[in-house]
């Protein structure tokens, strides 16, 4: 699982790193919406599975 | 930045723990009217409130390199410091006011290629880009200024620290930041529409709605403890940067007028082979615009007898060129549409010069 990178890009959309260490959400009206609930800010990547 | 650890980078993981977290890969039903930023960019990060408001842009670059301003380090530092600005924010709340949402695919001329049944898998960041561009151009609205999106900091003439991304590392001399007094080491902390600066794209997103057409901006700045404010003095033109510097953004393919025509940089062993030296910048023709919307522009360069495989030594009598990206930026914003621009091309081992009638 570990690997070099030279790429935050790579840090941040990687399958390992989005889906092991971060959960990421992927609708953003639920995030708003628990984000509202829980006073919490919004963290948005915008960012292709490609 | 180069070389760390992909898996649990720990300072950015526990930093992330603050906030819900989401990503965004398909640009369709986001609200472009509320969610704007640079949208050239292959990724970027959003830091706001869940009433809409935008507490942080982060992900920009300059031309040279895609990573120039985004490091774990600083992002996982920005992280921290938001947590701040958004328990400031909760005391007393400024919501936007409230719009009518416009979802990407309501764009115009994406709402019209969807009512004609095209299938559309997925809608990337720099489609925005271009849904807008020909919404404007046919709405009349579209002005040359407009181009130069999100300028760098270096156009009002200072570097900014690429970690700590509100901190001024250079002040370029007889620059608008200069004459303004600012010095290597101060903090931006306020410019333009954006109230709180803690990173560069903050500052582009400020230097972006500005007017081309402004001579002059407000910036606040720490200088030690001590808060300061100046006047930017902005010339004509202040918005713009070179070719090298637009090539990366995706947005120079709207732009009149075209090649028509693009292909791939010679290695330093082709050149060689042509009796170049390796550090010649030369390209191949290797395609003719034939898709989409523009496909006429690839006619253009084959009326002027343009053959794929054909060498280009030089365009205008420039060879100065860093790559073919630049090239397309260099016709796109310093030609105009009917001009006629010369080619010094390599055809086996026969020079020939096109002249071409540069398309829409």
């Amino acid at each position: 699982m570990l690997a070099k990178t030279s790429a935050i890009t790579l840090a941040l959309a990687t399958t390992a790193f989005a889906q092991t260490e971060v959960v990421w959400l992927k609708d953003f009206a639920s995030a708003r919406a628990m984000a509202f609930a829980q006073h919490r800010p919004l963290c948005v990547l915008f960012r292709c599975e490609a | 930045m180069h070389g760390q650890l992909v898996h649990a980078p720990k300072e950015l993981v526990e930093a992330t723990q603050h906030y819900v977290c989401v990503r965004i890969t398909d640009m369709q039903n986001v609200d472009v009217r509320a969610m704007r930023f640079d949208f050239d960019l292959t990724m970027a990060i959003v830091l706001m409130n869940a009433d809409g408001t935008i507490y942080h842009r982060y992900g920009t670059r300059d031309g040279k390199d895609p990573l120039s301003w985004t490091s774990i380090a600083s992002f996982s530092a920005l992280l921290q410091q938001t947590l701040n600005d958004h328990q400031d924010y909760e005391r007393a709340p400024t919501p936007p006011l409230p719009h009518e949402p416009m979802r990407a695919i309501d764009l115009p001329p994406l709402a019209k290629k969807i009512a004609q049944g095209q299938r559309l898998d997925c809608v990337h960041c720099h489609t925005i880009n271009d849904s807008e561009y020909a919404w404007a151009q046919k709405e009349g609205r579209y002005q040359a200024d407009d181009r130069w999106l999100y300028p760098e900091p270096a156009r009002i003439g200072i570097t900014m620290n690429a970690t700590d991304q509100s901190l001024l590392s250079l002040v370029a001399d007889s620059s608008a930041a200069a004459d303004a007094g600012l010095q290597a080491g101060d903090r931006v902390t306020q410019l333009g529409v954006q109230p709180r600066v803690r990173t560069i794209a903050d500052l582009q997103w400020a230097l972006h709605n500005t007017s081309a057409a402004t001579t002059s901006v407000q910036i606040t700045f720490a200088r030690g403890d001590v808060a300061m404010t100046a006047t930017l003095k902005l010339k004509a033109g202040w918005k713009h940067c070179s070719f090298a510097d637009y090539a990366w953004r995706p947005y120079k393919w709207n732009l009149s007028p075209s090649l028509g025509c693009g292909g791939t940089r010679l290695t330093a062993e082709e050149l060689r082979a042509i009796g170049e030296a390796p550090s010649a910048f030369a390209w191949k023709v290797s395609y003719f615009a034939d898709w989409g919307e523009r496909a006429a522009r690839g006619t253009a360069p084959l009326k002027a007898g343009i053959q794929k495989d054909d060498v280009v030594l030089a365009i205008d009598g420039r060879r100065d060129f860093t790559s073919v990206d630049e090239v397309h930026a260099f016709v796109a914003l310093k030609k105009q549409s009917g001009e006629v621009l010369e080619l010094q091309l390599l055809r086996g081992k026969q020079r020939i010069t096109a002249k071409l009638l540069l398309p829409e």
